[in-house]
Formats: structure tokens, sequence, C-alpha cells
């Protein structure tokens, strides 16, 4: 009879341990972002660094320079065996053809609170094209991806990396660089 | 015998009780979602001139570009920082200088750079690694001029063009 009354009290503590796990609050928070979704999978955000349209912008980019946007991204509650992915708008300036050169690099300095990428932290990020020929006064989206392997050790909690944006065609001794903060908080 | 039972009971809910509210937070962590955000901002800038030629230098000599000589066009639509770097450890041509990341320079081939933003002052060593930032929060629609100051070396092995690489890097401020 004790036996039964244990199994009875094990089995429900069980049901509510797997009700109350259903019911566990998600923390997705998006501030201020540009569009997001989830594409289905755990732990899996996809999102779209720039608007269609630019009316978001207060001050619109211009057309006849060189320009990336977004300036900032944070990635939130990162794991091992997760991914992030957003993606960076870069446009062409120029009146011809030109090449570009996307590349993520080492922060020459961070946010406070932030460590510099470790090149196994940087071999997590892929750049979908780093050598992207843009016709003149074209915009392309470039998509970045943060894919943590499932047994990455973690070496930081919080850690920056930049990805550059370089047109790869400059003359001359003095060149531009353009670079996105890109600031991981792993959970 | 009743009472017992009671006890039992009471006792494996206050364990198990225990247990769950321990250990329930890691595992509601695994619900949780990555999460990606970002603000709808942009990063323009352009330099003009992109060349200066200090042309024939003199060992240990100093020579600069006017104050003011460089222009950087800023279209960005937040508060920037804006670093200044040399791209290599090395000047190319012939026997290439070795560059002084504390821009003195003045050593057997071994050439220093500095900068200023139009103060005149070439207070701002040009670094291969870990370079300074030539302006630091520089406001939305505000260009910025700068000016550049070559530390010759004190000799030369060979009278062929060096050329150096000097990298502007743009960067929402911090």
């Amino acid at each position: 009879m004790k036996r039964i009354y244990v199994c009875i009290s094990i089995v429900l503590l069980a049901c509510l341990t797997i009700g109350c796990l259903d019911d566990a609050p998600s923390t997705v928070t998006y501030v201020e972002p540009i569009t997001s979704m989830e594409d289905g999978r755990d732990g899996v955000v996809v999102g779209v660094g720039a608007p269609a349209e630019m009316t978001t912008f207060v001050k619109q980019p211009p057309d006849d320079m060189m320009w990336i946007t977004p300036a900032k991204v944070k990635i939130g509650n990162l794991y091992a065996g997760a991914r992030a992915e957003w993606t960076l708008r870069l446009h062409n300036g120029n009146n011809v053809q030109t090449k570009y050169a996307v590349v993520v690099r080492n922060p020459d300095n961070t946010i406070t609170g932030y460590s510099k990428a470790t090149d196994t932290e940087k071999s997590w990020v892929v750049i979908s094209d780093q050598a992207p020929v843009l016709a003149p006064r074209e915009t392309r989206d470039i998509l970045i991806a943060v894919d943590v392997p499932l047994r990455a050790k973690v070496n930081s909690k919080n850690w920056e990396f930049w990805v550059s944006a370089m047109d790869a065609q400059q003359k001359g001794q003095i060149v531009t660089e353009l670079c996105s903060r890109w600031n991981v908080d792993m959970r | 015998m009743r009472k017992f039972q009671i006890r039992s009971i009471l006792g494996i809910l206050l364990a198990v009780g225990m247990f769950v509210s321990i250990s329930l937070p890691a595992f509601a962590a695994t619900t949780q979602d990555v999460t990606v955000t970002a603000t709808p901002t942009f990063l323009a800038i352009a330099n003009a001139p992109a060349t200066y030629n200090f042309g024939v230098v003199a060992a240990s000599s100093t020579p600069a570009t006017a104050q003011a000589h460089f222009t950087i066009t800023n279209g960005s639509s937040v508060p920037t920082n804006i670093a200044i770097a040399a791209v290599t450890a090395n000047w190319t041509g012939g026997v290439g200088w070795i560059h002084d990341d504390t821009g003195a320079g003045a050593a057997a081939d071994t050439a220093g750079l500095k900068s200023s933003n139009n103060t005149g002052a070439y207070n701002i060593a040009v670094k291969n690694a870990a370079p300074n930032n030539i302006t630091s929060n520089l406001p939305v629609a505000s260009n910025c001029t700068w000016e550049l100051k070559l530390y010759a070396p004190s000799s030369f092995a060979d009278g062929a063009l060096k050329t150096m690489v000097v990298r502007l890097t743009v960067t929402a401020s911090p």
C-alpha cells in the first residue's frame, strides 16, 4: 500500500514538472528590431538586417557613397548548437561596378563588458559572400551567421567581433573601411 | 500505520518539490530562444584626397601635409569613431622600412607616421597594431579634417620609393 502511494506521488510530481517546463516563459525580446522572425527550430532566430523601405531611417543613407547597415547587432542567449543570422546591407555608391571585401575581423576596441573574439569564436561566423561584386548604385544583402558547433567550448560569455566591408578596388594610399559591431552574449 | 503513510508521502512530496524548484530554472533555460537585435543605423564615410606624396625626404626629417589637408565626409546616421591605422607592419619598396608604431621613426630604415584632426599637433600615432582613433564620437552630419606627418628614418639602405597604406576605419561609437 505504501509503495502504491509513493508511486502515485512520483507520477503526479513528474506530470507537474513536465507541465511547468512546457509553460516556462520564453524570453525573446526584440529591442528596436528592424524585422525578425523565428524559423521554427528551437533556438534559431533569423533576422533580416535592413528594412525593404528606408523610411525607418531618420536620416536617409546617401546614394553616392558606400554604406552599410546595421552599424550594431546584438545576439543574445546564444549557446553551443545554436545559430543566429542577420543580414548586412551593403550599398555601392560608385558609378561603376565595384568589388567589395566583406570579412570578419578582430575589433580594434570593444564595448565595455565584451572581450575580443578569439580565433575559435571568429571561426563560427559565416559570411555568405565575402567578395560581392555590386553594380553601380546597387544595394545588396549579405547573410551573416554565427553558427556555434554543438560541442563548442565557450571561452567567453560576452564577446565582440566586427564585420568589415571595404571597397576592394580603392586606389591610393589612404583607404576607408566600414565595420559593423557584433556583440554576442552566450547563455 | 496510516500516520506513517501520510508522513512518508509528505516527505517524498517535499523532497521532490525541492528538487523541482531548484532544477526548474535550468530546465526552463533550454526553451529560451536566441535573440538577434539591431537598430536601423548605417555607416558611410569617404576620404579625399586618397593619396599624398611626401616627395624626396632627408634622413631624420619630418615632412608634413598642411593642416586639414584631408577631409572625411561623414554620411553616417549615428555618432562614430574613426580609427587610423598603418595597414602593414612594413613599408613596401626596395629595402622596406620598418613601421614604428610609436610614430617616432628616426632609426635606420625605420619610419613613423603621426596624425591629428585639424589641430596641427600631429600627436596621434598611426599604428599597425591597436590603432588609435583620429576622432571619437563624431556627430552625425559632421565631417572631419585631418593631417599627417612623416618621421623619416635616420638612414636609408636605398633610395627606392617607399609606400605605406593608411586605413580609416569607421564604427558606431560604443
